[in-house]
């Protein structure tokens, strides 16, 4: 009996000790942030849902086609944000939802590309995130995605820029600390597109990628490199489970 | 890359090649001197040495301001000491919880081990999360205004010593 006991101790605490803490950032909101991003009239990245679904409407480049005539509803994309970043056999690389709007965009709808954090370019990755809201995050990162999901490890772990800190530093290590006024979150990723207040906008992994990296004085990522991708494979891949939240409200 | 403990032209020591060539390479009595004599370049702050678990010297032989000192640890381009630590800096509303309280230090602390931590805390704790603030080595990734710069120059550091010498818990 007693022996039992000890048994299913040591399986939960272990089973944590396996798991890190990968609480949402949600719950480190208070009651009023999670007002906010609970109610889709309020929470302001809405508006870039809306934004989204007219442009999801709109007819563009030389066949005048939108993405509906392709697409149909926004919600047949349901079960793709959740599985972003992922790898590409034929092309041999990464891929997330920006990079695989901004193919589609200019490929098959042959009109005028969207650049990185455009506004347009972020009111379609919000629409189309938005969809899988609920879905918890499930990458591959084995197989072919493997060598690219050691190099995300190694640069989370990396120390980087003048202050010689790196992502674990302050996302496992620190984690529940607080830097200045804020307090610092497990680093999941499954509330992007998010709108932060810091921000007064919205923004993508990739620009909090660079947020974080500007505050350690390091240099900028090219966000659609392999090494931007393979950290934000790693970043996903650490969030898995978590349902996706886009578009999520943080400070 | 040099060969480990062989000082490169151009750059001051380390403390790291400082201590090998302390402990392993007195032998060669020509290589401190020959390494301090090909300094000059390069930005990195003073070489020091560190005796038991502090830094005697002041670094490059720099007098501290604590008034001086004080406004480093505050600015958040320069120490920005206060995103981690607790410090008597009544006009900043938010401070970190990262490292120490810092607001009586100089009861706990001389100001020798003070220099060693501010310096090159690291030397001490590689898993720190405290950078080194009197280094640029070693680092990746720099972004371009800050490449091949320590954090802080050997006065800023002095002077942030001299203020937080003076910190008994007495300031609001
Ligand atoms: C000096 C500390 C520090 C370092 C180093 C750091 N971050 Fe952050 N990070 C923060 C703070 C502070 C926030 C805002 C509060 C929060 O959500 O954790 C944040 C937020 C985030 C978030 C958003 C979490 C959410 O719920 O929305 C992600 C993702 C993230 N960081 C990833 C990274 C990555 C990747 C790196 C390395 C390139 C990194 N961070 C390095 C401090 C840091
Ligand atoms: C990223 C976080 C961070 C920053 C920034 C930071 N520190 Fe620290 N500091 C720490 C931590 C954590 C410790 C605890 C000891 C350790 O980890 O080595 C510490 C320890 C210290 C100590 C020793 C305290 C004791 O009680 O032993 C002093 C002195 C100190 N810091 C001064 C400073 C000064 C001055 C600055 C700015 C120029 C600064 N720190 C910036 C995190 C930080």
């Amino acid at each position: 009996m007693k022996c039992w006991l000890l048994l299913l101790l040591l399986a939960t605490c272990c089973a944590g000790a396996d798991q890190p803490d990968r609480r949402s950032g949600y719950s480190l909101l208070g009651p009023d942030l999670r007002a906010l991003q609970d109610d889709d009239f309020a929470n302001p990245g809405m508006l870039w849902v809306d934004r989204g679904e007219r442009l999801w409407n709109a007819a563009s480049g030389p066949n005048q086609q939108s993405c509906r005539d392709c697409h149909g509803d926004p919600v047949n994309l349901r079960d793709l944000a959740n599985r972003l970043p992922r790898f590409d056999a034929t092309t041999n690389r990464l891929d997330n939802l920006d990079m695989l709007i901004r193919q589609c965009r200019t490929q098959r709808q042959q009109a005028e590309a969207l650049t990185h954090e455009s506004e347009d370019l972020l009111a379609l990755t919000t629409l189309v995130a938005h969809q899988s809201r609920g879905l918890p995050l499930e990458v591959v990162v084995d197989g072919p995605a493997s060598t690219a999901f050691e190099q995300g490890r190694a640069s989370f772990e990396r120390r980087r820029g003048q202050l010689d800190l790196s992502c674990a530093d302050c996302h496992e290590k620190l984690r529940g600390a607080r830097l200045r006024g804020e307090t610092i979150s497990a680093g999941m990723v499954n509330g992007f597109p998010l709108y932060r207040l810091t921000w007064e906008g919205l923004g993508s992994r990739q620009r909090m990628i660079r947020w974080c990296n500007e505050a350690v004085r390091a240099k900028p990522m090219d966000p659609e490199s392999q090494r931007a991708l393979a950290l934000e494979l790693y970043l996903a891949w650490r969030s898995r489970g978590l349902a996706l939240e886009a578009p999520a409200v943080r400070r | 890359m040099p060969a480990a403990g062989m000082p490169v032209p151009g750059r001051k020591l380390s403390v790291i090649e400082m201590k090998r060539i302390r402990l392993g390479r007195t032998r060669h009595g020509g290589l401190l001197l020959l390494a301090l004599l090909a300094s000059g370049a390069g930005a990195d702050c003073a070489t020091f040495e560190i005796v038991g678990d502090g830094i005697t010297l002041p670094l490059g032989g720099q007098t501290g301001n604590p008034e001086a000192g004080r406004r480093v640890a505050a600015e958040r381009q320069r120490g920005d000491c206060s995103i981690c630590h607790q410090l008597p800096l009544p006009n900043d509303h938010f401070h970190g919880n990262v490292g120490p309280d810092l607001t009586a230090i100089s009861t706990r602390l001389t100001p020798a081990q003070i220099r060693l931590r501010v310096a090159a805390n690291r030397q001490m704790n590689p898993e720190s999360v405290m950078p080194d603030y009197c280094s640029s080595r070693g680092r990746h990734e720099v972004a371009g205004p800050y490449a091949g710069e320590p954090i802080l120059t050997d006065q800023e550091i002095e002077d942030v010593v001299a203020w937080l010498s003076s910190l008994d818990g007495s300031a609001p």
